[in-house]
């Protein structure tokens, strides 16, 4: 196994335990964060993708910056989304507020 | 390179331009203009490209990206590429011009203007594209703009509707895009249309499975250029503003199917169930379409069919399978963009006045708005095909090249879609600008609407006489190699076409000799055919039939397995993601 294929893998690994973290926790907060987690691997796929012998292309690079930013914000509008969702009930857990579901 | 990097810029610099039209928003004049001027500068590199690639020359240049799968960036600007980034940026500076008028009153505008630059930008990145990836990413962009322009008015329960349409008929072709050119990379290594064309042409890839990619990616583009049958959602699009029924839905994004076909034309065109199907489809989208336009009131969506109609002919000339019906099927779409672009306008004009889509409203309109009823009869007679005008050039072309082909029949249909096509224009010109005259204009006090609006109106009348005789200017940017010449038989069947389109029109529309209504009524065959198509033909209850109820159907069928928690129904899904990522490790 090479660094690429190291860096893939981990990857993979990265955003299959953000995928578990969302589907295991009952706090918003932990859910966004495993939400980020996900990211993370899309990136690093995205940056070992961009490497080639060792080389750093830096087109992918800069495209990896970019997404870092766009991650943040959507991490940062989320979160936003969560506060108002503890004012509003009082909770973090998304299985008690079921307005939708009733 | 080039010089200013002209072929980065040209759909670069709307993209950089978005967040400035965002920041400018207080100052609306000024966000207007710049975004105006942003286009403008956008279209004076696309000349700037064509100036750079006379004489057959190409001009490639790439960026390496993911390197580890072979991705690289790669803009590659030949005829086709800088000829289609030369329509798209020139109607979308007269579209954005002609905006600041239509859209003067609206709320939203900081929204609409980021979105038509972020469209325009994606437009020409798409034609300027070098491979399947980057245009597929590109392509998806357009469409999401697509559908939230269509959606604009997002308090209008139908504009909503029709926008989540749009978007979900389009993913059925974006789907099939997706997997064709997928397909291809597995098996291939490559998405660069330049190798994969030489692969194709050295018989590299074996027939059957350029049959069933180029299928595939073939519905993709009748998905984007509305061909039965996925055209359903383009009718429906048309509750969205004017100006973006113009610059998307019948200037720009919807040619991006036929564009998609041509540019793949070197790679499938070894496959003659390919051809025969790309043919077909546009036959039966061009006759079903047109004859639908001839029974509908609403003027944007008589425009609308005329758009799934007009695509309909470029798919058909694509059919041939030579350079010829090729080139015929740019030149269309070329022609198509400006008349289509300057009918819609002229449309525009009067609804902004009028306040109402429905032709039977309207009525002698032309005293009252002399400049748009020269546009509107200049889109006409374009898009009958009279000569001296673009249409005529371009649609007589397809049919000498069908006929060349030995597609007699096709060419036959072709020029029946003229007969209807010379129909239902002028049953809407007679209709909405001849006649007495409405109340609503007597009401309103009707006026012709401001300068800013008729000036690019004018431009695009002169360019529909002017566009015509560039065929052979045009002809040699593509590097079109044979001669272009125009048959007698082809000309005479063509005019005699439009004739036997115009007579019945100018009786029942201009004279009202037979009545329409009473003649309707007496004749109750006509009078069931015509409420068939006024549903089109029931391809909307169908999808609502099968599809929509099917989907409900099963979803209820399959209720107790739906916890309505989403992290459980997700755990099937993370269990596929451990599968395959233990078999990922273990191939390595």
């Amino acid at each position: 196994m090479n660094e690429q294929q190291l860096l893939q893998v981990f990857a993979a690994i990265l955003f299959v335990s953000g995928f578990g973290t969302i589907t295991s926790t009952k706090n918003l907060v932990k859910m966004i964060m495993g939400f980020q987690v996900m990211i993370w691997g899309v990136n690093l796929a995205l940056f070992a993708g961009g490497l080639i012998d060792g080389q750093v292309s830096m087109f992918a690079t800069s495209l990896v910056v970019i997404s870092i930013s766009i991650g943040a914000s959507v991490e940062a509008l989320a979160l936003s989304l969560a506060i108002l969702a503890f004012r509003r009930y009082g909770t973090l857990n998304p299985w008690e507020i079921r307005r939708l579901a009733h | 390179m080039s010089t200013f990097y002209a072929e980065w810029l040209v759909w670069a610099l709307p993209f950089i331009a978005i967040p400035f039209t965002l920041l400018l928003s207080r100052w609306t004049r000024v966000r207007n203009w710049f975004a105006a001027a942003i286009v403008g500068i956008s279209f004076l590199l696309a000349v700037n490209l064509l100036l750079q690639i006379q004489g057959g020359r190409t001009i490639t240049s790439s960026i390496p990206w993911l390197s580890a799968y072979g991705f690289t960036v790669t803009v590659h600007v030949d005829g086709l590429a800088a000829f289609l980034a030369l329509v798209v940026n020139s109607l979308g500076f007269l579209i954005v011009v002609y905006s600041q008028g239509y859209m003067g009153h609206e709320k939203g505008l900081p929204r609409y203007y980021s979105l038509v630059l972020l469209f325009i930008g994606a437009m020409t990145g798409l034609v300027l594209a070098g491979n399947f990836l980057q245009l597929y990413i590109f392509w998806e962009i357009v469409g999401i703009c697509s559908a939230f322009l269509i959606a604009f008015w997002y308090d209008r329960p139908e504009a909503v509707r029709a926008g989540l349409k749009a978007f979900l008929v389009t993913r059925v072709g974006d789907a099939a895009l997706l997997i064709g050119f997928v397909w291809l990379y597995v098996t291939t290594h490559t998405v660069d249309f330049e190798k994969l064309g030489s692969m194709a042409s050295q018989g590299l890839i074996p027939l059957s499975l350029l049959t069933a990619t180029g299928l595939l990616i073939l519905v993709g583009a009748m998905g984007k250029s509305a061909q039965v049958p996925l055209h359903v959602w383009l009718p429906d699009a048309m509750e969205g503003p004017t100006t973006v029924s113009a610059l998307i839905h019948a200037a720009t994004m919807v040619n991006a199917g036929v564009y998609l076909v041509a540019r793949t034309y070197p790679i499938f065109m070894l496959s003659q169930t390919w051809l025969t199907a790309v043919g077909w489809v546009g036959i039966i989208s061009a006759l079903l379409a047109a004859s639908i336009a001839t029974v509908t009131m609403d003027i944007k969506r008589v425009l609308a069919y005329s758009t799934i109609s007009q695509l309909g002919l470029m798919f058909a000339a694509l059919g041939t399978g030579t350079p010829g019906g090729w080139f015929a099927s740019q030149f269309h779409l070329m022609s198509q963009g400006f008349f289509k672009a300057l009918g819609f306008l002229a449309a525009g004009s009067i609804i902004h006045m009028l306040g109402t889509r429905n032709m039977e409203d309207m009525g002698g309109l032309r005293k009252r708005m002399p400049i748009t009823f020269i546009a509107f009869l200049f889109s006409t007679l374009a898009l009958t095909g009279v000569p001296p005008f673009v249409g005529f050039w371009s649609k007589d072309l397809i049919i000498t090249e069908l006929s060349l082909a030995h597609l007699n029949i096709q060419a036959l249909l072709v020029i029946v879609v003229s007969m209807l096509t010379s129909f239902y224009m002028f049953r809407a010109l007679f209709k909405v600008f001849f006649g007495p005259e409405c109340k609503m204009a007597q009401e309103k006090d009707l006026h012709e609407s401001p300068r800013i609006m008729t000036i690019p109106l004018l431009i695009l009348s002169a360019a529909v006489v002017v566009l015509g005789f560039t065929e052979g200017a045009a002809a040699n940017l593509l590097g079109l190699t044979e001669q272009l010449a125009l048959e007698l038989p082809t000309i005479t069947a063509s005019i005699a076409a439009i004739l036997i389109g115009l007579t019945p029109s100018y009786f029942a529309f201009y004279l009202l000799k037979p009545n329409p209504r009473t003649f309707l009524d007496e004749h109750p065959t006509l009078k069931s055919l015509r409420q068939g198509m006024l549903a089109g033909y029931g391809f909307d209850a169908a999808y609502i039939a099968v599809f929509v109820k099917g989907i409900s159907r099963i979803s209820n069928a399959t209720r107790r397995i739906q916890t309505g928690i989403l992290a459980k129904n997700m755990w099937p899904m993370l269990a596929v993601l451990i599968l395959l990522l233990l078999w990922v490790v273990m191939n390595l």
